[in-house]
């Protein structure tokens, strides 16, 4: 009789935890292949300090490289060396696929201004009017 | 005869409860280091490209010339690049500061560095005077000899 009234031993229940790394490991391997480096290189340049620099959405952004040699200007956009001339065309067809398309100038500081001043008006004959002119944040401008 | 009963060999163990513990942390770490290249810069758009023009009262400009050198003008008043932001809010704040708009002008050979400051600047006094950015970029001009 006794033994029907007895009590039941509780074993204390266990989660396995042999696996979480593996999940973790897992999770980690995931977000390190989903973020996307930048891959662009670009021009050398030295851009220019503002105190009211604001950050800007990535998301529709192309950029526009523009630095000097000598007293030539030189544009680069996605790594290749364009004459000026050719900028219309390029964002032209940037702003077809991608209508929200917004212009990075990435300028060096000791550019003259009459190449961005071309640039612009390049950009202006293609229809793209949203630009941002790249800026590092400052707090006081030397 | 002593013979010994085979000791039970234990298999050795390597604790694992913690090693997700570990995993995560890296996890963390990378999530937290990899810096996400944010962009900064001073917006702007541009003018339309349009064939009739849209008639502004010229007294509502106000010319801000840069020359090669650097220096300033305002409306032909010579004013240091660091007091421009404090010139344009005093003009923000006249009667007819709601309609102004400024046109910055520089110089063909000027630095595209002395161009953005005064924009900075520019920028700094609508966003003092909470009003409406309004802030256009001329072509530029021949430089004077």
């Amino acid at each position: 009789m006794r033994k029907h009234f007895g009590k039941v031993e509780d074993s204390s229940p266990s989660i396995p935890t042999s696996t979480t790394s593996d999940i973790v490991f897992l999770l980690l391997i995931f977000f390190m292949v989903t973020t996307v480096f930048r891959t662009e290189q670009g021009l050398r340049i030295d851009l220019p300090q503002a105190l009211s620099s604001k950050k800007i959405e990535t998301k529709n952004l192309t950029h526009v490289w523009i630095g000097y040699d000598g007293d030539r200007g030189v544009v680069s956009i996605d790594d290749r060396i364009v004459p000026i001339g050719q900028i219309k065309n390029i964002i032209e067809q940037k702003k077809r696929v991608n209508p929200n398309l917004i212009v990075s100038i990435m300028a060096d500081r000791n550019t003259p201004y009459w190449i961005s001043n071309d640039v612009f008006g390049q950009l202006i004959k293609a229809n793209a009017l949203h630009v941002s002119l790249s800026a590092k944040k400052v707090n006081a401008i030397k | 005869m002593l013979f010994k009963r085979k000791k039970k060999v234990e298999k050795p163990d390597i604790p694992t409860a913690s090693l997700g513990d570990i995993t995560f942390l890296m996890l963390i770490f990378f999530l937290v280091t990899s810096s996400f290249n944010t962009e900064m810069g001073l917006q702007i758009v541009l003018p339309e490209e349009s064939k009739e023009t849209i008639t502004v009262l010229s007294k509502n400009i106000v010319h801000v010339r840069i020359n090669r050198f650097g220096d300033v003008r305002i409306e032909n008043d010579p004013v240091e690049w660091t007091s421009v932001a404090d010139k344009a809010m005093e003009l923000l704040n006249q009667p007819n500061g709601d309609s102004l708009i400024f046109s910055i002008i520089p110089t063909r050979s000027a630095k595209y560095d002395y161009m953005i400051r005064v924009f900075d600047q520019l920028k700094i006094a609508f966003e003092k005077t909470q009003k409406k950015e309004k802030i256009s970029l001329s072509p530029a001009e021949d430089d004077e000899m």
